[in-house]
């Protein structure tokens, strides 16, 4: 998916306007022919079920005559609102990149360590790998007029590596490695109650063991949860370095960028998705 | 980084835990009384509460309670304990992937027509295409 223009082929909603607007719309044609083919695109097509069909049948002219340029932000607007909005969704986490503003042409460009996103005045977005994909969706919301976007964070909105903390939820842990203490001390005891107590032999092992094996799996549960939080926590660090948030080093394709160039970074910007993976 | 040329592995969001002051009081109370029910749970079983009816009935109870409080213990721990991490993942194909064109919305006729059609075509090989 490194193509540049969105064309009608995913199910990517609202996706259409905005990414499709046409270079000029100022083509000296009379006012009055373009009403007209416009009233016959009205006849012609039901836009209230409008289907692929219908677009695969509509003529380049008639999809000019039914775009109306107006009812879409572009320009520099859209791409002040696509910069706050990806802002914002930054500080959520809920994109991971930074932003710069080039100018000449004027536009928003978001990186990773390993994929970038350029946005155009005109609504087109170029570039790849996870960005692309998670900018796609601002863009298309920016251009419209009943979408708003909040003011967004005047600080550098990723964390600084040295803030992401390590080891949270200490409390936790001692308070699940208390339980799992007490199950297999209690396990441990059932043992021993079968020759000192008279405990029912079968009774005091089944018990036994089903204890010791509850308070072995909750420590384990709390080594894993204890090393991968220092591995992950670790690999965060990693990440917000490359993308040079504690250092003025910016990826090196940013420059090709800067100069008008598209950075092919060796990869397929393959489809991947992001998943809630807790624990 | 994970392995060189993609993404996949990469962490995407990382959130410390949260722990919240009434989640911290939560599992601090519900963890000493886990202990104290295990304790109770031992000590009646190693001494004999479970002989006799009634007392078989509050050793069952008490070893239901035993695990639903674990349950609630884990619960806590697994929402406010533990940090919000966010892996970028291989999306696999699913369900929704497979009609991706309106027109393939309802699958291909199998039913009517269509299978006899379909039989008559198996049996006679000089049946109309």
């Amino acid at each position: 998916m490194a193509d540049s223009r969105s064309s009608a082929d995913g199910p990517d909603e609202g996706d259409g306007g905005a990414d499709d607007a046409p270079e000029s719309t100022s083509d000296g044609s009379p006012d009055r022919s373009l009403e007209e083919l416009r009233a016959q695109v009205d006849e012609k097509y039901d836009f209230d079920d409008f289907r692929p069909e219908d677009m695969a049948r509509m003529t380049p002219e008639e999809w000019e005559a039914a775009f109306d340029p107006d009812t879409w932000i572009t320009g520099p607007e859209l791409l002040d609102r696509v910069e706050a909005d990806l802002k914002n969704r930054v500080a959520n986490r809920d994109v991971f990149a930074r932003l710069e503003r080039f100018a000449d042409p004027d536009r928003v460009v978001a990186y990773s360590d390993e994929g970038y996103a350029v946005v155009y005045g005109d609504g087109t977005v170029e570039g790849m790998g996870t960005v692309l994909r998670d900018v796609k969706p601002t863009v298309a919301l920016c251009s419209m007029d009943d979408y708003e976007v909040s003011d967004p964070p005047a600080e550098e909105t990723l964390p600084d590596p040295l803030d992401v903390p390590e080891g949270s939820g200490e409390l936790g842990n001692r308070m699940l490695q208390a339980v799992a203490g007490v199950q297999v001390l209690v396990g441990l005891s059932m043992f021993a109650a079968i020759p000192l107590l008279g405990l029912d032999t079968l009774l005091g092992i089944v018990v036994g063991t089903g204890f010791l094996v509850i308070g072995l799996l909750l420590f384990l549960l709390v080594a894993n949860a204890r090393l991968s939080d220092r591995f992950r926590a670790e690999e965060y660090r990693n990440r917000l370095r490359a993308v040079g948030i504690d250092s003025d080093e910016r990826p090196a394709f940013l420059d090709d960028i800067e100069r008008g160039q598209l950075p092919d970074l060796e990869e397929e910007g393959a489809e991947s998705e992001s998943n809630e993976n807790t624990a | 980084m994970s392995s060189g040329n993609n993404s996949y592995g990469d962490i995407h969001r990382y959130e410390p835990a949260r722990e919240s002051t009434t989640a911290a009081i939560a599992i601090v109370l519900l963890t000493v009384l886990e202990i104290v029910l295990v304790g109770m749970f031992s000590y009646g079983l190693a001494t004999g509460w479970g002989l006799e009816e009634f007392g078989n009935m509050y050793l069952g109870g008490l070893l239901s309670l035993v695990f639903i409080d674990l349950a609630f213990i884990l619960l806590l721990y697994r929402k406010e304990f533990l940090p919000d991490v966010m892996i970028v993942k291989k999306r696999r194909r699913k369900w929704e992937d497979l009609y991706i064109r309106e027109e393939d919305m309802y699958g291909t006729e199998l039913g009517g027509e269509g299978a006899w059609e379909n039989v008559k075509r198996a049996v006679y090989p000089y049946y109309k295409r």
